[in-house]
Order: structure tokens, then sequence, then C-alpha cells
């Protein structure tokens, strides 16, 4: 297998190579119709089965117009990822009515997919940059694997915090995928943005193996974790006779989840609300490993408590320096944030310590004052004599 | 087959489902078909309708059952569930307007199923109840070319109890090899499945229907000429493999005109007007065999 080599470019930026084929459909001598037009010599037989079975066709993008877009990112049974991104693209090859659907297939290593903190939309934004609206031409078969240079400092551009409006809708959702209960969201406007916002705020070790799409209308072949779609009122009626899956309505009035996440839930909330989304989104793409409820719960505890430390008293120093220090924290976010915070509560102290020592000082020159004015007018009486 | 209320076994893959569902968990293939077949002793029998994508294996069927509710040739046929009349109501729709039909989708929940009971009159009329899927082309071919991608297809193939072959005779008359090379794939593909002792043939019907063949007439004249000399390796596979291969000449439409938008390149088929021939016969042959 060729693909998912990792490589350090010139720059000091990390490249990940990318397996990659085109699903259409075409006219050529050696058929007619969908099918994996072109692939590079990485992408397995198994996988190909897979991607066949997953990539939309005919009349399968949820809009209809020339600019329908639709995303999947599902991991494969060789267990590496794939990531298809699919679009109109002109007349159908057989010219029975509607679009083409082009779809670009990229496969990688969950290794390089975690360099890209496994946010398929920036999968998404690093091809379709190279890529463009490439379609081969001439019958090529095979294709190269495509490399994608990584800044790491920027590989995730956080959007604009989510509409207070939305923000029930978006908890909700976001606490079906923490739990990894399928779930088919309906009646979503900007299905791209929302299932950004998702991907977002879900701590980046919980994406790995996740399975989602928007834009493509739901199928038994594309069962994935959440599905951004809309199907007919019928179709939901189907859809919902599967025990195994969760519909969402986006915009009926939800009640608040109970979930085991509701802590880092809560906190993404109030992220929202503060609208500093972009902060609870660049702590999630921090969260690389240790993943468990409670740690995450740990977590968010320890945000809160360095927002209060700037203006704590004493005790509450005295607090939370047993609550948390006495604690050992072995890596990653916890830790870096642990130090933080024991960084700031030795900052506030030493604040606490000048200001105690600048108002020492100043009642003693207050004293000192008195002290200095009080003979002068403090007169006995047979003195006066 | 069963539908114990506890779970529905499915009629295509065998697999449990739960009673509430619409379609196989597995395979996709509607439940309903279990659920119209409960008055029966066994299970319904299935023809299958195969052939590359573009063969025309949607506007012969739809028009296959158009036909046979009309009761053409003097069969009977009965659909059983509403949807088993969408299919023909979709060609007979499109090709009314002048136009062909939207392409099957690949995706397999969005197939068109058809299961009727058909009888010919007589004294004792036989009733045979028919499955009769329209399948993707490019899912056949799919599962051709690399086995258990649509593992709906195999088991189909499995259950079947007779198949149609459509082969587009339009190409192959204008010399191109693909519409042989599909067919010889899937006979190869059959008799792989088929496991039968060396010097043992296949004795699965199958009905190979030379589409389009309006295009070459000559075609209508001997329909087994027509396929040794321009589908020769088809020939020569099924004269060696198969113990009943028959060959039939159809075609639907009468005359076709070619419509292009300004500025485009794409040209597209319109179907002027339909004149069915060689539909029955291919069918009538299979019911003969079964």
């Amino acid at each position: 297998m060729d693909g998912g080599a990792t490589v350090i470019a010139a720059s000091g930026n990390e490249v990940v190579q990318l397996d990659r084929g085109i699903y259409a459909s075409d006219r050529s001598p050696m058929g007619v119709g969908y099918r994996l037009i072109a692939s590079s010599a990485g992408i397995t037989a198994e996988e190909k089965r897979a991607i066949v079975r997953c990539a939309p066709s005919q009349g399968n993008l949820c809009e209809d117009g020339p600019d329908a877009t639709g995303l999947a990112s599902f991991p494969l049974s060789s267990g590496r990822q794939a990531v298809l991104l699919s679009r109109h693209a002109g007349i159908e090859a057989t010219a029975r009515g509607g679009y083409n659907v082009l779809t670009h297939v990229l496969v990688l290593d969950q290794d390089d997919f975690a360099l890209i903190g496994w946010d398929p939309f920036v999968v998404a934004q690093l091809t379709l940059a190279q890529l463009g609206d490439e379609i081969p031409t001439n019958s090529v078969a095979r294709l190269e694997p495509l490399p994608l240079a990584c800044p790491l400092d920027d590989v995730s551009t956080p959007l604009k915090t989510p509409d207070v409006s939305l923000i029930k809708p978006f908890i909700t959702a976001l606490a079906a995928l923490l739990e990894r209960t399928r779930t088919l969201i309906t009646g979503v406007a900007a299905a791209p943005d929302v299932l950004r916002w998702l991907v977002q705020a879900t701590p980046a070790a919980l994406r790995q193996g996740l399975s989602l799409s928007y834009g493509m209308k739901y199928t038994r072949a594309r069962q994935f974790d959440l599905v951004l779609a809309d199907p007919s009122p019928t179709e939901i009626k189907r859809v919902a006779s599967d025990g195994d899956l969760n519909v969402l309505d986006w915009h009926a009035s939800v009640q608040m989840p109970n979930a085991s996440y509701q802590a880092w839930l809560q906190f993404v909330q109030t992220s929202c609300k503060e609208g500093c989304f972009h902060e609870a989104a660049q702590l999630a793409n921090e969260i690389t490993t240790e993943c468990s409820a409670d740690s995450l719960a740990r977590v968010t505890q320890i945000v809160a408590d360095l927002e209060h430390v700037p203006t704590a008293e004493r005790e509450l120093l005295s607090d939370l320096t047993l609550e948390h220090l006495g604690h050992a924290a072995s890596i990653g976010v916890p830790r870096r944030l642990l130090d933080e915070l024991k960084t700031a509560i030795a900052d506030r102290r030493t604040q606490l310590d000048e200001i105690e020592a600048a108002e020492r000082e100043a009642a003693e020159q207050a004293a000192a004052d008195q002290a200095v004015e009080s003979p002068s007018t403090s007169q006995t009486p047979l003195d006066c004599l | 087959m069963s539908d114990n209320g506890n779970s529905t076994t499915c009629l295509i893959c065998d697999t449990a489902n739960t009673p509430n569902e619409a379609l196989c968990k597995e395979c996709s293939a509607p439940l309903a078909l279990v659920q119209d077949s409960q008055s029966l002793d066994g299970e319904p029998q299935m023809v299958s309708i195969l052939g590359d994508s573009n063969a025309g294996k949607t506007v012969y069927l739809g028009f296959l059952l158009d036909m046979l509710s009309q009761r053409a040739n003097g069969f009977e046929a009965v659909p059983r569930g509403a949807y088993s009349v969408d299919l023909q109501q979709i060609v007979i729709s499109h090709m009314s307007y002048r136009m062909f039909p939207p392409k099957t989708p690949v995706e397999t929940d969005e197939w068109n199923w058809a299961y009727y009971q058909i009888s010919r009159g007589g004294k004792k009329p036989k009733w045979i109840d028919l499955v009769m899927p329209d399948v993707a082309g490019e899912a056949i071919a799919a599962e051709v070319a690399s086995p258990s991608t649509f593992r709906i297809i195999q088991n189909l193939l499995h259950k079947s109890s007779g198949l149609l072959l459509l082969v587009d005779a339009a190409l192959a008359a204008n010399g191109s090899a693909q519409p042989d090379f599909f067919a010889l794939k899937m006979m190869s593909y059959l008799d792989s499945m088929f496991v039968t002792k060396r010097g043992q043939k296949i004795n699965m019907p199958i009905a190979v229907v030379l589409t389009k063949a309006d295009y070459c007439p000559e075609c209508f004249d001997n329909p087994r000429r027509f396929a040794e000399a321009n589908l020769n390796r088809l020939w020569n596979m099924a004269a060696s493999r198969f113990a009943r291969v028959e060959y039939f000449a159809s075609s639907v439409v009468g005359s076709l005109a070619y419509a292009t938008a300004g500025g485009d390149d794409v040209v597209t088929p319109v179907p002027l007007h339909t004149a069915l021939r060689g539909v029955m016969e291919p069918f009538e042959w299979m019911v003969g065999q079964l």
C-alpha cells in the first residue's frame, strides 16, 4: 500500500500522502455509468468495494441544483479513513436526466488523519485547494497519490460562533455524537457549517473512528454515526422504523439531553452563549488523548476555575490548590491546564502579597503621619497655665 | 421465509429483521415481499433481470409488467402490493412524455421491486408468484468485477429460478465489444456461483434478450445467428457451460430523435413513439421453463 506515508517538507510542515480516486458516471471504452473511473494504486480492492457502496450516485445529493455538494467521512475495514467530497458536475453521461454526481475519494491512514485533527473538513479544504474542478480526461485510470502540506499551526480554522437560536439543537446533536448514538438530523439550513461546528466541538480523540455526512441522501449503505439530510416525510417514517436510528428535527423544540458528557456539553453551551466558541473548539482540538466523560469534566472544571483565579481571594486559592494540584496529571491537556493553574495561583498569591504589603505600608505610613501630627495638638491643661 | 411476529426473515438474504422495518437491514430488499407472500405454501419464485448499465432493463421490465397487467398473450397478472406497480408507472409515464425514465441509482434501497401473481389462461390456469427486481447495472458490474461488493445481487442470483440477461444489440451491431465482454463476465460469474461437476452444465434457464434491436433488424430475423456473429464470446460461454439458454430480439422504441441544448455537448436521446416488439417472448419462454 502506497498511501499514507508522511514526510517532512523542507519548510518544516508535515506532508501527508492521500490515496485518491474519482467516482462518477462516465462513458468510456471500458463501460458506462457510475464507477470508480480512476484511482491511485494504494486503494485496495476491499476499500474500493466499501467506497462503491457508499459513494452517492444518480440523484443522491440532497439538493437538486448545479451547486449541490456533499461530504462523507467514515472508517474503512482496513483501518484507514475515507473522505468523499461530492458535487454535481455537468450532465450525467447517459443523458437520462439529472446531474452527474462527481465524488473525489480520499483515503488516508489514521495517523495522518490525526495530524489533521481527525477533521474531514480540513481534508476537504486542503484537497479542493489543490484539485479544484479537476476531472480526469482520456480515460486516465491511474492517479498519483495527493500530497497535502499540513501547516500544523493552522490545521483548522474555527468558524463563527453558532447563533443563540441554534444552541439547543446543536447541543442535543453534539450529545448524540459524543454518545455515538446513530442520528439523522433533518431541516438543517446550513448543513456544512453545522456539521463543522459539531466536529470542532467534539474532542479530537473522540473524532477518531467517527462516520458522518452532509448533503447526501440517507440510505442503508450510508448508515453513519451522524447524517445531515432531508428525506421526504414518507422516507422519514420509513427511516424512523429503523430502531437503531435517532431522527432529530433541527427546528423542533428539544429538551436538553441528560448525557454522560454533561460537563463538556455545558462548557460548549456556555462558550457559545458567551460568543467564544472558538476557544471551546481550540480546546477540543488539543484533547487528543484521555477522553472519558470524567476526564473531560475535570478539564472543563479546571478551565472554569482558571477564570476565577485572577479575582480570587486566598481562601479560594487554597481550595483550588487542594482540589486540583493535589492530583497528578500525566500528559496532555490536563497537565498543561494544571501547570497553567499552578502558575496562575502563584501569580495571584504574589499579587495578593503585594497588595497586602502595599496596604500594610500605607497603613504604617498613615499611622506614622498620625503620630507626627498628634504631639502639637495634644497639650495638657498644666502646660497651658 | 417467516414472519413470526418477533422478526421478519428477508426473502432475499434470510436476515432476521424487526417486524416494523420496511427494508431489510442487510440488503435493503423490501420486507413487504415477505408479508405479501404469507399466503403461499412456499416462497415465490424469482426471475432476475440483469444487464450492463444503459442496456434497457428498466424500460424492458416496465413495459413487460404493463403488458402483463393488460393481459397480453393470454397472461393474467395481479400485482401484490402497490409498490409492484411503481416501476411500470414510472416507465409508462416517462415514455408517454417522450422521455426515457431516470437512471436507476446504485443505492440498493432505491431499486424498484415487482411482485406479481401470473398465470396463463386455460382450463386449469397455473399461478406463479414472481418477484422481479429492477437492479442498477452499475451495481451488477461492480459485483461481477469484485464479488461481495453488493451481496444482494449474489443472494438474488442464488434464489433466482431464471434469468433474463439483457444485452445491448445496437452497440454490438456497431462493432463495440463492450456488450459481449459484459455478458461474458456475467456468465463467468454465474458459472463460479453454481458449482457443478466437470462436464455438467448449469441448469438455470437464461433468456438472452438482445435489446434496442430496432437498430439492427437482422437481429429479429435470427437472434441466435446474430448472437453467434456479434456476441461470440457470450455464445461460446453459454454453449459450454449452460444447458438452457435461448436468444430473443426485443425493441420498445419505434423511432428515436436526438436533442441538444444550444452550446451543450450533451446529446439526449428522445423516444418519439413506442413500438413494442419481442417483449413478451422471452418472458413466455421463461415461464415455460419454470
